[in-house]
């Protein structure tokens, strides 16, 4: 092995040749997708059922009781939209990133070493998740529905700042994948925190965390930071006090995204210069 | 009786060797029976005893779905069993076992909902009891009718899920559609929202379909607000499990002998 990676790291060529192996790669793994035609309608329109039946569900809990923890319907649909943006383009691109484990577990990924590239990029290049699509056009739906139905006027700057928070918020919740799935690196297993998460993800997503009690929310501030992506962005472009009581919070979630990126960078190098197969 | 033992008993087996999964998902069914708690409570505060309903009961509604959820959605393993073995080509195994096919998977299935309410619903209940102002059942007859109803309930949900099965033998692969299926039945059933804050017509619709007697049924009887007689719930429950077995077992004569013609 460490003949190989010597090897590898004679061959590596630098960022800019990575990234063009890394479209490449991507090129491929949509043609490839597009072999299956069905099956892309049908998860278009599942994607498109199933948020659409989310929001019916909020809708009826929100219009019987006006409003839910001082947030209107339509605020929390604009909270679920910027969730889901995000989220889209993660789904995209990264999705698999949360089945890191099941390449390390069954001794796969052994092949992204031996080639003269990045494990990380041919990894990620090695598929595009079309559902993801479908969460775009719903997501951007959901949202011009909101701006109008809020009657809200954005100014050029707030509307950048919405753009960097969307940003943001894919950074951070890939980061937070791409760290729970290099936790296999030494556990072997880290699917099952991942599900742990995406109760988090789900909570976040559709309800202001002003519901929660304040473990709870200092949980998702601190620890799974996933309240940047939506919350705090909101409650800075929206107006309204945040569940933390401190002002500002939003203006972080940049700053959180290049720290989980930093970190999840660390613990990949870590995790990449200490494994071992599990294969032989 | 010994029959359903074995199958129980393997369920557990099989339950022993994914201790990790178990308490993921433990950790999962808190914080749903949590959140669900938190949002109750928050909408009651904005206005108090909406519904008629006290916060009491209505937390204990909410709770009681998320605790119900990790037992009684055993039932739809049974479509991703029969999918899964289509998609391998051995279902011809399960066929030539000395037991009707459907009552094989109604054991195998008892054996996991059994598993389940042991390892999930009983940690459940003590966490709701001693954290989330959980109520125990309005009345001791309304305590047994919730049992006799969350029995029933189950059995309608296995029979769906059995025709969603059945689905898979003649489209090859659900998949890719089921797991929509089953987030709208979960909406439909009641059991995230109650069915008496549906808009009206909404409702209407809602009622008049098998899904409700999935989770409204029984967690509406447990706080005391079921819509008309225990007779009348009941009665509706036991016609929709009756018929939607019977269906089952009509779908599955049919599917029978198209995989006899393929076997050959």
């Amino acid at each position: 092995m460490k003949a190989v990676r010597a090897l590898q790291f004679r061959l590596r060529r630098g960022v800019w040749y990575e990234l063009r192996l890394y479209f490449k790669f991507i090129g491929i793994a949509i043609r490839s997708r597009m072999q299956y035609r069905a099956d892309f309608l049908f998860g278009v329109v599942g994607v498109l059922v199933l948020n659409f039946v989310n929001l019916s569900l909020i809708w009826i809990m929100v219009a019987r009781f006006r409003a839910l923890a001082g947030w209107q319907y339509w605020e929390i649909v604009m909270l679920y939209g910027t969730f889901l943006l995000s989220h889209s383009v993660y789904a995209v691109f990264f999705w698999h990133l949360s089945r890191l484990e099941d390449d390390i577990l069954h001794g796969r990924f052994d092949q992204y070493l031996v080639r003269p590239c990045s494990p990380l990029m041919q990894f990620l290049g090695r598929e595009v998740n079309y559902m993801g699509v479908a969460d775009v056009v719903f997501a951007t739906s959901a949202l011009i529905l909101a701006y109008h139905n809020l009657g809200l006027d954005w100014s050029a700057g707030q509307w950048a700042f919405f753009a960097l928070a969307i940003l943001s918020g894919t950074v951070i919740e890939t980061c937070i994948v791409w760290i729970i799935g290099a936790l296999a690196f030494w556990t072997g297993r880290s699917r099952a925190i991942f599900f742990v998460f995406l109760r988090f993800q789900i909570l976040s997503q559709q309800y202001p965390i002003d519901i929660f009690g304040m473990w709870f929310r200092i949980f998702i501030t601190g620890f799974i930071p996933i309240a940047f992506m939506n919350y705090y962005p909101l409650t800075i472009l929206l107006d309204k006090p945040n569940a933390l009581g401190v002002y500002g919070m939003g203006f972080l979630s940049p700053i959180v995204a290049i720290l989980l990126l930093a970190l999840g960078a660390l613990i990949w190098r870590r995790g990449l210069a200490g494994y071992t197969s599990s294969g032989n | 009786m010994k029959v359903i033992y074995a199958f129980i008993r393997t369920a557990f087996h099989n339950a022993f060797i994914y201790r990790i999964d178990f308490w993921v998902r433990l950790i999962s069914i808190f914080i749903m029976m949590y959140a669900s708690y938190s949002l109750w409570t928050i909408l009651y505060r904005q206005v108090p005893d909406a519904f008629g309903m006290d916060l009491e009961t209505m937390t204990t509604y909410g709770v009681l779905g998320m605790m119900l959820v990790s037992f009684v959605d055993a039932a739809s393993d049974v479509s991703y069993y029969i999918a899964e073995q289509v998609r391998l080509g051995t279902l011809e195994l399960d066929l030539m076992k000395p037991l009707d096919f459907i009552i094989h998977m109604f054991y195998i299935n008892l054996g996991e909902f059994v598993l389940l309410l042991v390892t999930n619903g009983l940690p459940g209940l003590l966490f709701a009891y001693l954290f989330l102002d959980f109520n125990p059942p309005v009345s001791l007859q309304a305590g047994l009718a919730f049992l006799l109803s969350l029995f029933l309930g189950y059995v309608v949900f296995f029979g769906i899920s059995f025709l969603m099965g059945m689905l898979s033998i003649v489209t090859l692969d659900i998949r890719s559609y089921s797991w929509v299926f089953w987030s709208v039945v979960q909406f439909a059933s009641g059991q995230l929202v109650p069915i008496w804050m549906f808009p009206p017509a909404f409702a209407a619709v809602v009622l008049a379909l098998p899904f409700k007697d999935i989770y409204f049924a029984p967690m509406s009887i447990y706080v005391g607000a079921q819509q008309g007689s225990l007779a009348e719930i009941l009665l509706s429950q036991v016609m929709w499990a009756v018929g939607l077995i019977l269906a089952s077992w009509l779908v599955w004569q049919r599917v029978q002998r198209r995989i006899q013609v393929q076997g050959g």
